[in-house]
């Protein structure tokens, strides 16, 4: 059997492979990866959207109107990812599919698809329904 | 807390699931996590383990400046928690209940009767001025804070000695009546530094302006702090100047006077201002 290498984009090391299978699975999280990054661009263009945060266990990638709120926002929603769960078993509503959390002016939305966690921040005029739907289809 | 927080809240619950029968679970809460009324449906742990997770994540929120609305959408079903004032109410529910009547109910009705019941407390003079505390339903506040091993230091004679509380004085025909103080509770939070002056407390400023205007603009200069473990102190106040404390129930005080009632960060005490 042949081993076959490749090198996931982010990551610090080469990967082996022993069969197609694994390697299929792989490039379709990859492309999971980069459409959600490219529909993200789209929706940072939006009205009133001011940042983005899109990452997995290899990669991330940031926009942000406000650099400096970065490592905040990047803070509350990794909370939110982490305790969702938690509190969606405890009150038995299945599996956490996303959030939304609103302060006196913005809000945030988190999604999880597959191993990608999708947060994005905007004011709260914009119809966070609208942006989820853009996300999910 | 007041009994009527606990009333008016175990009230409005039991009435929100009648009307809306898809609620499972549904439960008030202070911010400061030390006090509660629930459903019956709902058990004290899963309010505990609630109040965890949403303390880590609140501990974060501080970007989103206030936080009013949280909800987590699941495969079957929805958990909101809306804000106001110093309460949070969270409920659980399928996606079969109504959505306007739901969203009606947890953004605009809870709202108003938290704000009501803030009003009623604050304004009218209450029978029973003495605190009273739902201990069946309390949680020791110890368990989330984080400075669990903190030590305490011996008390300060100086501080048990100075008078605990200027008496009210019962109003007489020649005397003009004196409006019934307001208690307030608090969350108890170090202040220290060189330029912190070390009998005075720091409130906020909101709280301050609520006592002028329901003491009639009589001049307050002072306050009594009692701890739960029954210590009292008389003390000067100043507003907070940090920012960050604004709004979330807290109160900044010298380490001097935390020894003196055997304070710790975290705990909850009350405040009465003491009316001239």
């Amino acid at each position: 059997m042949v081993k076959k290498k490749r090198s996931i984009p982010g990551s610090t090391s080469a990967m082996y492979f022993e069969d197609d299978a694994i390697i299929s699975s792989t490039d379709d999280e990859g492309k999971t990866y980069t459409s959600l990054a490219e529909t993200l661009k789209e929706i940072y263009e939006i009205d009133g959207v001011t940042g983005y945060i899109l990452r997995n266990q290899t990669n991330a990638n940031i926009d942000m109107q406000e650099p400096e709120k970065i490592t905040q926002y990047a803070l509350l929603t990794a909370k939110i990812f982490d305790n969702n769960q938690t509190i969606a078993q405890l009150f038995d509503i299945g599996d956490a599919e996303r959030a939304v959390i609103e302060g006196k002016n913005v809000k945030a939305l988190c999604i999880i698809i597959g191993d990608n966690k999708i947060s994005i921040f905007m004011e709260k005029t914009v119809d966070h329904e609208q942006i989820a739907n853009k996300i999910i289809h | 807390m007041s009994q009527v927080y606990s009333a008016a809240f175990k009230s409005t619950i039991d009435e929100i699931k009648k009307v809306v029968p898809q609620v499972s679970n549904a439960f008030i809460f202070e911010r400061n996590l030390g006090f509660f009324a629930k459903d019956d449906k709902t058990s004290e742990e899963s309010v505990k383990k609630f109040f965890e997770c949403f303390s880590t994540i609140t501990s974060k929120a501080d970007c989103l400046e206030e936080l009013e609305t949280f909800t987590i959408q699941g495969t079957d079903g929805q958990v909101n928690i809306s804000c106001t004032n110093n309460f949070c109410f969270a409920a659980a529910s399928s996606y079969e209940a109504d959505e306007k009547i739901f969203k009606t109910v947890t953004t605009v009705l809870v709202p108003t009767i938290i704000r009501l019941a803030d009003q009623i407390t604050q304004n009218f003079n209450l029978q029973d001025s003495t605190p009273q505390f739902n201990t069946a339903n309390k949680f020791d506040i110890e368990d989330f804070r984080e400075d669990k091993n903190e030590t305490l230091q011996p008390a300060i004679q100086q501080q048990l000695d100075e008078p605990v509380a200027q008496p009210i004085t019962t109003p007489t025909v020649n005397e003009p009546y004196l409006p019934e103080p307001p208690i307030n509770q608090f969350m108890v939070e170090k202040v220290s530094g060189l330029m912190v002056s070390s009998d005075t407390i720091r409130i906020d400023k909101e709280t301050i302006d609520g006592w002028s205007n329901v003491c009639n603009g009589k001049e307050i200069s002072k306050v009594i702090i009692e701890a739960l473990n029954g210590k009292k102190a008389n003390c000067k106040f100043k507003p907070l100047k940090d920012q960050k404390y604004f709004g979330k129930g807290i109160i900044q005080i010298p380490e001097k006077i935390m020894d003196a009632l055997e304070l710790s960060k975290g705990e909850l005490i009350l405040v009465k201002p003491v009316i001239e």
